[in-house]
C-alpha cells in the first residue's frame, strides 16, 4: 500500500473522531443505534480434500491423440509424406476417438481432438486452412474459438492485404471528411458558407498530399509481411504476384527512403550544416542506385546538394587551413612587438606591468597597432575584474570586422561564444524569447512552420492564410485563456546561459539581477526547489517567504513518491526530505511517511479485491483461496470482506481485510493476517490464472495488464517454491486484480458499430457551430511505430 | 498625329524595355558586389595570424582558463585554442626563421608554444621550451624554469602506471597487467603525488591542469576494471564502482556529463550481456534483476539528456531510444515497460 493512504489514514483520525462524534451526535438525535458490522476471525475455511478420478474412454482417447501427436514427427514407424499432411498414426487416433460415444459434459473434446491433429500439420498454410475449417463448426467452446482466430488470422498475406487496405480506408476517410466536415459545420448559417468552406477544404485536401510519401507505412507494413511470406513459402502459386508487389513496393520504398534524405539534406543546408547535407545526399543517392532506371529527378536534386555540399566543404577546408598560417610583422615593430609579448606572457595584466611596453607599441605601430592594443586592453580589463567593460571594448572592436583589423575576429570569438560570454549569450537568447514569444503569441504554431512542409513556403502560407488571419485576431482571447492552456517555455535557453554565468563568474558583477531573474523564471514554473537554491543566493530574502518555499519544495518532492514504483526509491527520497527540512510541515510529513513505509513493507503487495472475488467465486471458494463464505455475503452482521480484498504479502502469508467493527466500507479495514498453507497458496495461484486466462479469451477488456514480479511470484506459488522469500524491492509486485466494475465503472465504452462518429462541434475559430458525420480512420496496429 | 502617337508609344516600349534592362543589371552587379563582398569578408576572416602578438594575446587570453571545470574554448576557425595557437606559432616559427632577424624571437615562441603545449598534455615537451626560453632570456627565465618544473613534476607523475592506449596503433597493443592491486598502487601513487602538487599550484593555472590529470588517473583506473572484470573475481562489481567513482569524485568536472554517459552504456552493456546469457524466454530469466539494470539504465540517460546545451543531450537521447527499442524484444510479461 502506498503510504500516503496509510498516513493519510492516520492524519484522518483526527478529522474522523470529529466526523465519527457529529455522527453519533446525530444518531443519537434520530434515536438510531450504532453500525451492525463485526469482525470474525473465522476467516478461511478447511480445504476440501482431493477427489478422486477415473478417466473415462474419451479422456484415454485423448491421451492416446496427444502422445501420438506429441511424438508424431520423431519415432513414428510411418512417417508423413508432406508436410500438408498428417501422420497416420495421428489419424487413427483421431478416428478412434470420433467412434467413441461421448457423453454431454464431454462434447467440447471432440474440437479440441481436432485441433491436435492440425497441430501436428508442419505446413502453417495447411494449419490456418484446417483451423478454418474447425472454426466453421458451430457451438465452440469460446476459448477454443479465440485461439483458431488468432491462428487464423496470422496470416501473412491476409494480414498484407488488410493493411494495404488501411492505407485505401484512410484515403477514404480523408475524403469523406474533407465533404462531410465543411457541409456540416455550414448548416448553421443556411450553408451560406458552404462554397468558401467546401472550396477551401479541398485546398487543404489537395495540399495535404504534399505530406504523403511515396509508399504509407502500411504499405511498408505489407511490404515486409509479403517478404515474409515468400521467403517462408518461396514456392506457392502465389509466388508471381507476390514477386512483382514486392518490386514495384522496393522502388517505391527506395523513393521514400531517398527523398527523406534529400529533405533532411536541404534543412541541414539551411541549418549550415554542409557536411551532414552531404552525408544525406550520399546516402539518398546509394539508396537510389539500386534502381538506377527509377526516380531519376531526385537523383538530379541529390546530386545536385551533394555538389553545393561538396564544394561548401572544400572552401571551408581551404579557409581553416589558411587560417593556421602566420605572417611576419614589420621589422620596425619588433622591439615593441617583443616587449609587449614578454610582459603579457611573464607577468599579470595589470596597469602598471603593461603601460610601458603597450605605450612602446602604440608608438611604434601607430594606427596598424589599435587592435591588438585594444585587445590586450579588453585582457587586462577581464582579468582585474571589469567584465563588462572589458566586453564593451571587445564589442567595438569586433563591430570593426576583420578586414579593418585581424583581431576583430577574435573579438567577434570572445563575445559571440556561450561558454566564454555567458552573460552575452543571456541577453541575446532573452532577447530572442521575447521575439519569439511574442510572435508566438500573436500567430501561435504558425510562426514555426506551416501545414505543407514539403510544399513552397510562400504556397504554403497562402493556403494557410485564412486560418492565420483568424489566428492573429484572436490572440488576445488566446492570451485570456493562457494561464490554463499553457504555453511552451521560452525563456529555457536564457535561463541556461544564466545559470552558466553564475558558475563561471561566481564574483561577477551581473550575479545579483541575474539570479533575481531566474528566481522569477523558477517560481513561474513552479519548480520550487530550485527557486529555494536560489533565494539563498539572494541577500535579505523574506524569512517568511524563505518558509513558504521550504513547505512548496517539501510538497513538491513528497508529490513525486507516489510516481515511483520501488519502496526503497520512496523511502530514500522521503528520508531526504525530512533530513533536509526537519523543522518543516512537509518534512515532518515526509518523516511519518518514510517510517509508515518500514512498517508497512513486504516482500509482495498483491491485492485482489472484493468485487473480483465477488465476480470470480472459484478464486474465492474452496478451490481457490477458501474465504469463509459469510464474508462475501453482504452481511456486515456476520463479519464482511472489505472492498479492499485480501492481500498476498509474499511469502505464505496472506491478509484478509475486513471490515472493522461498528465501521463501514469507506474506514481503514481490520486485518486479519494467516500464515497459509503450500496448497492453499498454490490453490489461489492457480485459480487465479484459470479465472484471468478464461475471461481474457472470452473478453479482450477482461485482459490484466501484464506485470512480470506477480507472475514471478504467483509462478513459485503454484509450485509451492515460496520459502525463500525475495525481499528485493525491485521484485515486488503491487499488482490490484480489480473485477471490470471496478476497471471500466457502471458502464462500459463499447466500440460503435457505425464506421463514423458523429459530430457537434462549436469552433471558436471560424465561430461556427455543426454537426456531421466523421469518418474514422482504421487504428493503428501496436507495430506501426516500426514502420515510419 | 497617328505616326506622332506611335513614335511615343515605340519610344515608351524602348524606355521601359531600358529600364528593364538597367534594373536586372543593377540585380546582377549587386548579387555579384554581394559575393565578392561576402568572399572578401571570409578571406580576411580566415587570413593567416600578422605577427607573434596575435597569437601571444589570444593564447595569454585562455591560459588562465579553469579547463577542468568548462570545455577549452575554441578559435575562430572553431578549433581548440591552444592546439591552433601553437600550430600558428610553429607557422611562425617557420616564416621568422627565413628573416633578417632570425632567432630575435625564438624565446618568445618558445614561451608561447610550452603554455600551449601543456594545455595538450605534452608535458615533457612543455618542459623543454620552457627551459629553452629560459636560456634564451633572462626576463622569461624565473617564470619559465618554474613552470618547466611543475611540467616536469606532472609529466613523472603521468608516467607512474598504465595509461590509456591506442586501440589500433601499428606495433600492436601491449597486454594489459592481470595485477590488479599493482595497477591500483601505481595509479594512487600517481594521484597521491598530483595530490600534493595541487596543494602547491593552487594559485595558478596549473591548478586546472593537474585536477584534469587527477581525473584521468581516476578514468584510466576505471577503464582497467571494465577492461579486466571478466578475469577478475567480482570484476563487473568492482568495474561499477569504479565508474561510479568516477562520477561522484569529478561532480564538477566538464567530463561529468561523458562520465555518466559511459556509466550508463556500462549499465546498458550489463542488459545485453544477462539478455545473452538467460534469455528472457528461459526459465531463469529474473525480471527484477533485469528491470534493476534498465532502470538503471534509463535513469542515468535521461539524466543526461535532460541537460540543455551539451552534445552529449543527444547522445544520450539517441542511445535510450535504441536501448528501448531493445526492451521491445522482451516479452511484455517478463519486462515491464
Amino acid at each position: 500500500m502506498r503510504t500516503v493512504l496509510i498516513v493519510r489514514q492516520l492524519f484522518r483520525d483526527s478529522a474522523l473522531t470529529r466526523l465519527v462524534c457529529f455522527g453519533y451526535l446525530l444518531a443519537f438525535c434520530g434515536g438510531c443505534l450504532s453500525s451492525q458490522s463485526v469482525v470474525v476471525d473465522d476467516v478461511l475455511e478447511p480445504l476440501a480434500a482431493p477427489r478422486r478420478w477415473m478417466p473415462t474412454e474419451g479422456d484415454l482417447a485423448a491421451s492416446r491423440l496427444a502422445r501420438a501427436a506429441l511424438i508424431a514427427s520423431y519415432t513414428s514407424a510411418q512417417p508423413k509424406s508432406s508436410d500438408d499432411e498428417v501422420s497416420p498414426a495421428v489419424e487413427t487416433a483421431l478416428t478412434a476417438l470420433t467412434r467413441l460415444d461421448l457423453s454431454e459434459e464431454e462434447e467440447d473434446l471432440l474440437p479440441l481432438a481436432i485441433d491436435v491433429r492440425n497441430a501436428t500439420l508442419d505446413n502453417p498454410i495447411a494449419y490456418r486452412s484446417a483451423s478454418r475449417e474447425l472454426r466453421s463448426r458451430r457451438g465452440l467452446d469460446p476459448r477454443i474459438e479465440s485461439r483458431l482466430d488468432r491462428t487464423i488470422d496470422d496470416d501473412p498475406i491476409r494480414l498484407a492485404n488488410r493493411r494495404q487496405f488501411d492505407g485505401w480506408h484512410r484515403l477514404w476517410a480523408r475524403t469523406f471528411n474533407a465533404v462531410s466536415i465543411p457541409l456540416g459545420s455550414s448548416v448553421i448559417t443556411g450553408f451560406v458558407l458552404a462554397p468558401y468552406q467546401l472550396a477551401n477544404s479541398f485546398l487543404h485536401y489537395f495540399a495535404d498530399f504534399s505530406n504523403e510519401e511515396a509508399l504509407s507505412f502500411t504499405d511498408r507494413q505489407a511490404l515486409v509481411l509479403r517478404k515474409d511470406f515468400l521467403r517462408a513459402h518461396p514456392d506457392t502459386e502465389l509466388t508471381t504476384e507476390l514477386e512483382e508487389k514486392i518490386e514495384k513496393g522496393t522502388i517505391l520504398l527506395a523513393k521514400t527512403l531517398a527523398l527523406r534524405r534529400v529533405r533532411a539534406a536541404e534543412l541541414s543546408i539551411d541549418a549550415g550544416s554542409p557536411a551532414l547535407a552531404r552525408h544525406q545526399a550520399e546516402v539518398a543517392l546509394k539508396i537510389l542506385a539500386m534502381h538506377p532506371e527509377r526516380n531519376s529527378r531526385l537523383r538530379k536534386r541529390a546530386l545536385r546538394i551533394e555538389s553545393q555540399t561538396s564544394e561548401s566543404i572544400e572552401r571551408h577546408r581551404r579557409d581553416r587551413a589558411r587560417s593556421l598560417g602566420a605572417q611576419r610583422s614589420p621589422e620596425d615593430f619588433y622591439v615593441a612587438e617583443r616587449a609587449l609579448s614578454v610582459a603579457l606572457l611573464t607577468s599579470a595584466l595589470g596597469e602598471a606591468e603593461l603601460s610601458t611596453p603597450l605605450a612602446k607599441y602604440r608608438k611604434a605601430t601607430g594606427e596598424v597597432g589599435r587592435g591588438r592594443i585594444e585587445f590586450i586592453l579588453a585582457l587586462s580589463e577581464h582579468e582585474n575584474g571589469y567584465d563588462f567593460d572589458a566586453l564593451d571594448r571587445l564589442g567595438r572592436l569586433a563591430a570593426l570586422g576583420p578586414s579593418s583589423d585581424p583581431m576583430a575576429r577574435h573579438a567577434r570569438t570572445l563575445t559571440d561564444d556561450d561558454w566564454q560570454n555567458p552573460h552575452g549569450a543571456f541577453e541575446r537568447l532573452e532577447r530572442a524569447a521575447n521575439r519569439e514569444e511574442l510572435a508566438w503569441r500573436l500567430a501561435g504554431e504558425w510562426v514555426r512552420r506551416t501545414r505543407y512542409p514539403n510544399l513552397p513556403t510562400p504556397i504554403a502560407y497562402l493556403i494557410d492564410a485564412p486560418t492565420i488571419a483568424i489566428t492573429i485576431i484572436l490572440a488576445p482571447l488566446r492570451a485570456m485563456i493562457s494561464p490554463w492552456t499553457g504555453s511552451p517555455d521560452f525563456r529555457r535557453a536564457p535561463a541556461l546561459a544564466g545559470y552558466r554565468y553564475l558558475i563561471r563568474y561566481p564574483a561577477g558583477a551581473a550575479q545579483e539581477p541575474i539570479v533575481d531573474w531566474l528566481f522569477n523564471y523558477e517560481s513561474d514554473l513552479k519548480r520550487w526547489g530550485r527557486a529555494l537554491r536560489l533565494a539563498d543566493l539572494i541577500p535579505d530574502f523574506d524569512p517568511e517567504e524563505r518558509e513558504e518555499l521550504v513547505e512548496k519544495t517539501t510538497t513538491e518532492r513528497i508529490a513525486q513518491v507516489d510516481r515511483l514504483k520501488r519502496r526503497d526509491n520512496r523511502t530514500s527520497l522521503l528520508k531526504s526530505v525530512a533530513r533536509e527540512f526537519p523543522d518543516s510541515d512537509g518534512g515532518r510529513e515526509a518523516g511519518m511517511r518514510a517510517r509508515a513505509e518500514l512498517e508497512d513493507a513486504s516482500p509482495q503487495h498483491i491485492r485482489i479485491t472484493k468485487s473480483f472475488l465477488l465476480e470470480n467465486p472459484a478464486v474465492a471458494g474452496p478451490n481457490g483461496i477458501g474465504l469463509n463464505p459469510l464474508l462475501l455475503n453482504d452481511d456486515e452482521r456476520d463479519g464482511e470482506l472489505h472492498p479492499d480484498g485480501v492481500l498476498l504479502r509474499g511469502g505464505r502469508v496472506l491478509e484478509i481485510l475486513l471490515i472493522a467493527d461498528g465501521a463501514d466500507d469507506d474506514d481503514p479495514p481490520e486485518v486479519r493476517r494467516r500464515r497459509i498453507s503450500r496448497q492453499r497458496l498454490s490453490q489461489i495461484s492457480s485459480s487465479l490464472a484459470e479465472a484471468v486466462q478464461l475471461n481474457s479469451l472470452i473478453d479482450v477488456g477482461a485482459r490484466q495488464d501484464p506485470d512480470p514480479n506477480r507472475d514471478v511470484y504467483l509462478e513459485r506459488a503454484g509450485l509451492g517454491i515460496t520459502e525463500d522469500v525475495d525481499a528485493r524491492p525491485s521484485a515486488q509486485s503491487d499488482f490490484v486484480y480489480q473485477s471490470l466494475r471496478e476497471r471500466y465503472g457502471l458502464v462500459r465504452g463499447r466500440d460503435s458499430v457505425l464506421p463514423f462518429d458523429l459530430v457537434f462541434r462549436a469552433s471558436l475559430g471560424d465561430f461556427t457551430l455543426g454537426a456531421f458525420p466523421r469518418w474514422r480512420r482504421p487504428p493503428e496496429t501496436p507495430d506501426a511505430f516500426l514502420y515510419r | 498625329m497617328r505616326a506622332r502617337r506611335h513614335s511615343d508609344a515605340r519610344h515608351h516600349r524602348i524606355a521601359r524595355a531600358i529600364l528593364w534592362l538597367g534594373v536586372t543589371a543593377l540585380f546582377l552587379v549587386s548579387g555579384q558586389a554581394c559575393s565578392t563582398f561576402s568572399a572578401k569578408q571570409s578571406e580576411a576572416q580566415y587570413g593567416p595570424t600578422e605577427g607573434i602578438l596575435e597569437t601571444v594575446a589570444v593564447l595569454r587570453r585562455h591560459v588562465p582558463d579553469d579547463t577542468y571545470r568548462f570545455p577549452p574554448a575554441s578559435d575562430f576557425s572553431g578549433r581548440n585554442v591552444y592546439r591552433a595557437s601553437l600550430l600558428r606559432l610553429e607557422s611562425l616559427e617557420r616564416a621568422e626563421a627565413d628573416a633578417i632577424r632570425s632567432g630575435y624571437m625564438d624565446d618568445v615562441i618558445a614561451f608561447a608554444k610550452a603554455r600551449a603545449l601543456e594545455r595538450l598534455r605534452a608535458y615533457d615537451l612543455a618542459a623543454q621550451h620552457y627551459r629553452e626560453s629560459a636560456r634564451l632570456s633572462a626576463e622569461f627565465r624565473p617564470v619559465a624554469l618554474e613552470s618547466a618544473s611543475i611540467c616536469e613534476r606532472i609529466d613523472e607523475a603521468v608516467s607512474i602506471g598504465i595509461d590509456l592506449v591506442d586501440p589500433l596503433a601499428n606495433g600492436g597493443v601491449a597486454t594489459l597487467s592481470l595485477d590488479s592491486t599493482r595497477v591500483r598502487i601505481d595509479l594512487d601513487e600517481r594521484v597521491a603525488r598530483l595530490s600534493s602538487l595541487l596543494a602547491e599550484v593552487r594559485g595558478s593555472h596549473y591548478r586546472w591542469i593537474v585536477q584534469e590529470e587527477i581525473e584521468r588517473a581516476d578514468w584510466i583506473r576505471a577503464q582497467y576494471s571494465v577492461a579486466t572484470r571478466a578475469v577478475v573475481p567480482d570484476g563487473t562489481l568492482f568495474a561499477l564502482q569504479e565508474l561510479q567513482r568516477v562520477v561522484t569524485r569529478h561532480g564538477s568536472s566538464k567530463n561529468r556529463l561523458r562520465s555518466l554517459l559511459r556509466l550508463a552504456d556500462f549499465y546498458e552493456t550489463l542488459s545485453r550481456e544477462y539478455l545473452d546469457a538467460v534469455p528472457p524466454e528461459s526459465l531463469d530469466f529474473d525480471p527484477a534483476k533485469f528491470g534493476e539494470l534498465v532502470d538503471a539504465t534509463i535513469r542515468l540517460f535521461e539524466l543526461v539528456a535532460s541537460h540543455d546545451g551539451r552534445p552529449e543531450k543527444l547522445e544520450a537521447t539517441r542511445s535510450l531510444e535504441a536501448f528501448l527499442a531493445l526492451t521491445l524484444s522482451v516479452d511484455a510479461d517478463r519486462f515491464d515497460r
